[in-house]
């Protein structure tokens, strides 16, 4: 009878054994979703994207890029006019997307004003 | 005789070197960093963000100019024996301001971030020497940006040019 006793006791402690290595590894995989999203929501992973080293790779510029097509010159084959201006045409697309943000590292941002560190009363 | 006028001389020109450095901080700025502290160094936080998204989106770029324009263009020049040496010596200028771009971001990355882990409550002057800091590395980096946007002018005045000798 106490053998009986025994042996069910030890059966169950291996299911809940179980059971607590599942349900660990499930709420690790849910935490470290959460965490995820957390990081990317918050832009933190353009920080650490900005680190020497993790500049977007070719691959990544064709996944980001919003370019209606992905274009590189051939190293090789004859130069005509019409291959020179087609060159041009391209590059302009590149150029525009480059001007298209206004403003890179504007310094007023860091200003006393903007800053809130200017003087009660006075204006720069 | 000689010895001290030399020495007042170099005194002189060491002190005249030394002065711009320190920040006339006024007491109603110390107050407004004490007080506004926080506030403060949610903007930073906030600025610190952005900027490490232009850096990703013009570096991106600066990158698919130079590796798919720039280099594969003079390359199909020599195959066809119109190599132009300005050419080669507007990509190499392109190839050393973009890396001088990438390595002004983390310069200037790294004193914002110490900014950014100041407690300004604490010693607004030397949070505020640190910010004037953070601002002039901030103009290098709006420099480099013109400096490679001026680059990217120039290879398409020379291309434009090249036309005429095909």
């Amino acid at each position: 009878m106490d053998e009986e006793v025994n042996k069910s006791k030890v059966s169950h402690g291996g299911r809940n054994l179980v059971v607590l290595g599942v349900v660990s590894i499930l709420i690790a995989l849910a935490t470290t979703a959460v965490s995820l999203t957390i990081y990317h929501n918050s832009g933190d992973i353009y920080l650490d994207r900005s680190r020497p080293g993790f500049l977007p790779d070719e691959a990544e510029i064709e996944e980001e890029g919003e370019k209606e097509e992905d274009y590189t010159f051939e190293k090789s084959g004859k130069i005509t006019i019409k291959v020179i201006e087609e060159y041009l045409e391209k590059l302009q697309i590149e150029i525009k997307a480059v001007d298209s943000y206004e403003n890179p590292f504007d310094v007023d941002v860091l200003s006393d004003k903007d800053l809130g560190i200017m003087a009660s009363g006075t204006e720069e | 005789m000689k010895k001290i006028a030399v020495f007042c001389f170099v005194a002189f020109a060491i002190f005249c070197q030394c002065p711009a450095r320190v920040m006339a901080i006024t007491e109603s700025q110390s107050e407004a960093i004490v007080d506004n502290c926080a506030s403060i160094k949610e903007k930073l936080r906030s600025v610190q963000k952005n900027d490490a998204k232009v850096r990703v989106y013009l570096g991106g770029y600066y990158e698919s100019i130079l590796t798919k324009f720039i280099v594969p263009l003079n390359v199909r020049l020599v195959e066809n024996n119109l190599s132009n040496a300005e050419l080669v010596e507007n990509q190499n200028n392109f190839a050393s301001v973009k890396a001088l771009f990438s390595s002004d971001f983390i310069n200037y990355q790294q004193e914002l971030e110490l900014l950014v882990s100041m407690d300004c409550r604490k010693d607004p002057e030397e949070f505020y020497e640190k910010l004037d800091i953070v601002r002039q590395k901030r103009k290098t980096m709006v420099q480099d940006v013109l400096r490679v946007r001026s680059i990217i002018s120039q290879h398409v005045r020379l291309v434009e040019k090249l036309k005429g000798k095909v």
